[in-house]
């Protein structure tokens, strides 16, 4: 049986996949080189809560995360595109939608931006999608 | 007309004053806690940098690590530790009828250079450190 990070990893996944207009996506640990010159996206599962909902034997789980996605853009081009990167992100993933696979339905907390900042020849911003889940 | 304000009507506001001070005093203890435990460390600069201050207070704590030798693995652990305790010390000593929220803050020379570290074997950047920390406690 699939774990339930699993299915809310795949849940993000594929509806990051799905965005339109989205550049290349460098999966968590698969290798991928950037390319100097061309925008992609590093999605990245982080949970941060796994704890039991209500008392008693064999507890309701909650499970709280985020979803953080880096966007990377060619440095030296003002930060229009990360900015238009990022809000079809953060659109993509607005709070208080949902994101389902295979049963397991996630909830969207909040969806915002950080700061952007030079990171070797890319320019990125952070968006971080928090999540919860009732399991 | 009369109203009579009964003695236990202080003491219940006394109460409530005390059980206030104790919750933010706990959330203050999870917050340096939660930084201190997610923090890599490799010579100490960078857990030794965390501040927490009431809320309108500019402290700001800024360790180099240029010059420190790497920490052994107990050392690492121990230097949490220290560095808990030290902030956990500052959260003791804050003024809770004065305090209108505290501001938890990292500002080390080298944070932009961290995640270039090979030695760290963190999981998480700073700037992801400090998204965890406003996930948990938001």
């Amino acid at each position: 049986m699939a774990s339930i990070y699993d299915n809310i990893r795949a849940a993000f996944e594929v509806k990051l996949n799905s965005v339109t207009d989205v550049p290349s996506i460098a999966w968590e640990n698969l290798s991928f080189s950037p390319t100097t010159g061309q925008a992609y996206v590093k999605p990245r599962l982080i949970p941060t809560r796994r704890e039991p909902a209500v008392r008693g034997l064999n507890p309701q789980m909650y499970y709280q995360g985020i979803f953080r996605i880096e966007c990377y853009v060619p440095e030296g081009n003002g930060p229009a595109a990360a900015d238009d990167l990022a809000d079809k992100i953060i659109e993509a993933f607005e709070a208080t939608t949902d994101v389902s696979y295979s049963g397991t339905i996630v909830s969207i907390r909040y969806a915002e931006r950080e700061q952007g900042e030079l990171d070797g020849p890319f320019f990125m911003i952070p968006v971080n999608i928090g999540w919860y889940i009732y399991s | 007309m009369q109203v009579t304000v009964a003695k236990s009507f202080f003491k219940k506001m006394d109460l409530l004053k005390e059980k206030t001070e104790q919750a933010v005093k706990t959330k203050a203890s999870e917050v340096v806690s939660d930084a201190v435990d997610l923090s890599p460390v490799d010579t100490g600069a960078f857990v030794e940098s965390w501040q927490i201050n009431p809320r309108g207070e500019r402290t700001r704590r800024s360790r180099s690590p240029a010059g420190r030798p790497r920490l052994s693995e107990a050392g690492r652990q121990a230097k949490r530790e220290e560095e808990r305790a030290r902030l956990m010390d500052r959260v003791a000593s804050f003024d809770f009828e004065q305090l209108s929220g505290f501001t938890v803050t990292n500002t080390a020379p080298h944070i932009g250079s961290i995640n270039q570290n090979n030695n760290l074997k963190t999981g998480l950047s700073p700037s992801e450190i400090q998204a965890v920390l406003k996930d948990r406690h938001r």
